[in-house]
């Protein structure tokens, strides 16, 4: 590898040329680029990664980034331990929607 | 390594496979190392994206009927040498499966499976209480009746294992087309003629319809009606730890079940009752619920307190595609010549899916008569005489 490494994502240790490695080799989407190199999966969910991450793939693409698919969101938005979700309530059971 | 998706798809092939899952690709391996050229995947949306890339990774023969077992058995030793055998790491890990009961009167039924499993070569154990604490300390043994323990059963990364089969595949010839989805299914005087996708038509003598949850809808276009019926499941995964929990510790009284990953974050699920029936996979809702992690909290802790500090880190949702008596549909009908389904997998289709691919390719590619596909073909659905697998969790 030449040039200095560039860490994408600081949670699970991507680098920038991991990330393009992914796309050259046919991982095209957020989607699928986050979970084959592991980008935005790791303690803080994406939070400082995969805006830069997006804008990467962007580039790679030549497509404005607003034309990018975002990646899904997961709850929760702050892990929570195990103690703490087993103190809440259950919610009722959501319902199918109407069609 | 995975054509881009612009380009368009050839205009004839020797089979096309619909679905990028587990079945799908490794179906569309073992067809090509059985030396079945010109095999096309499609795939609607990315490897992996379906069911497979949602489960839980688990990999148990501690079933209730011998094809069920068999089928497990057979796949564990695939599992074996998988990353071997496919040049990819797919992070298979033997910690054994512990099923638990808080219920005595579960416990005829698992000394029975213990017996059959036995039969079939598989070395399950039955367990007081107190022994379990040998395989995982700290658990809560207080209301446990008793438990059963395989040594032999293990994980898997399911993303790994799509990705190795991918990979094995294309180095086989095998075309596999992402953002590609099949829309159309022709066939004429009895026999598969051709496909339809959004990227152009591909004349073909074999489907194969390894659709996960949209198997039933894809069927519905050759005119096959299926019996399965789509289900949604949760799962989640904490922050990663250190290695302290080694088997998969799953309850046939709640059907909670819990692992530690190789990548160190808990994995774990259980299935809700309450859960609505939904009945087309396109309405369905993937999404996750404050519900699902606070049943699973409550019944995490109460059976492991060690965990309660453990962050949750993440939790999504995916479908399972069921069948009457929670076993796959496989094999052929007799309307349609070069049709094959290989679906209906209830829950457990990561585990069976490496040797159902194989029998499958075999059956495929030479038309034998394999006593498996014929107990698990759709046809066993018209006699009314079904034989259920007990052991459905999750
Ligand atoms: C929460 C959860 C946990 C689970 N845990 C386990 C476990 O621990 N162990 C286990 O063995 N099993 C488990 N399962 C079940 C397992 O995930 C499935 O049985 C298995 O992954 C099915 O694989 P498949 O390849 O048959 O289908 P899928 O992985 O669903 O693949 C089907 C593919 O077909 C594609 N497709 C559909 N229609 C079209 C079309 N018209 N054109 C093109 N492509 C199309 C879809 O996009 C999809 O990628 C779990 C399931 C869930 C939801």
């Amino acid at each position: 590898m030449s040039g200095p490494k560039i860490i994408l994502c600081r949670c699970e240790d991507v680098t920038l040329e991991e990330f393009r490695a992914a796309y050259r080799e046919g991982f095209t989407e957020l989607e699928s680029l986050k979970r084959y190199t592991g980008v935005g999966t790791g303690f803080c969910q994406g939070k400082g990664c995969l805006s830069e991450a997006a804008a990467e793939l962007a580039a790679l693409r030549q497509i404005p980034p607003s034309e990018l698919r975002p990646t899904t969101i997961r709850p929760p938005s702050e892990p929570m331990t195990f103690g703490q979700l087993a103190s809440l309530e259950i919610p009722e059971p959501a319902a199918p929607e109407e069609s | 390594m995975i054509p881009l998706h612009s380009e368009p798809v050839p205009s004839a092939a020797d089979a096309v496979i619909v679905g990028a899952g587990i079945n799908g690709l490794a179906t569309a391996y073992e067809l090509a190392r059985q030396g079945l050229k010109n095999i096309v995947v499609l795939e609607k949306n990315y490897l992996g994206s379906g069911s497979t890339g949602r489960c839980g990774g688990g990999i148990r023969q501690q079933w209730t009927t011998e094809e069920n077992i068999q089928l497990a058995a057979e796949s564990v030793a695939i599992y074996e040498r998988m990353s071997a055998e496919l040049g990819y790491q797919v992070f298979f890990r033997q910690g054994g499966y512990l099923m638990i009961t808080e219920q005595e009167e579960d416990l005829p039924a698992l000394r029975a499976a213990v017996d059959l499993q036995r039969r079939c070569g598989v070395p399950t154990d039955f367990l007081t209480p107190r022994e379990c604490l040998d395989i995982v300390p700290g658990l809560d043994v207080g209301d446990l009746k008793g438990a059963t323990f395989c040594p032999k059963d293990g994980t898997a990364y399911p993303f790994a294992v799509v990705w190795g089969y991918a990979r094995a595949c294309h180095r086989l010839g095998v075309k596999i087309f992402i953002k590609t989805t099949l829309t159309g299914i022709e066939a004429a005087a009895g026999r598969i003629q051709a496909v339809d996708t959004d990227r152009g038509r591909i004349s073909t003598p074999v489907l194969v319809n390894c659709a996960g949850p949209w198997a039933r809808s894809l069927a519905a276009k050759v005119g096959v009606e299926l019996p399965n019926r789509q289900e949604r499941h949760e799962i989640m995964v904490s922050e990663p730890l250190k290695p302290f929990l080694d088997p998969m510790v799953i309850s046939i009284t709640n059907g909670i079940y819990f692992s530690q990953s190789m990548r160190g974050e808990i994995v774990g699920g259980i299935g809700d009752p309450a859960e609505p029936r939904w009945e087309d996979p396109e309405d369905f809702a993937t999404h996750s619920g404050l519900r699902f992690a606070v049943r699973f909290a409550r019944e995490l802790t109460r059976l492991y307190p060690r965990t309660r500090s453990v962050r949750m880190m993440r939790q999504w949702a995916g479908m399972y595609d069921v069948t009457p008596d929670h076993r796959p549909i496989l094999g052929g009908v007799p309307e349609v010549g070069g049709y094959y389904h290989i679906c209906g997998f209830s829950g457990h289709g990561f585990m069976l899916g490496p040797m159902v691919a194989r029998r499958m390719a075999g059956f495929i590619t030479t038309g034998r008569e394999d006593p498996i596909i014929t107990s698990l073909s759709l046809a066993r659905f018209a006699g009314g005489d079904l034989q259920a697998d007990a052991f459905v969790v999750g």
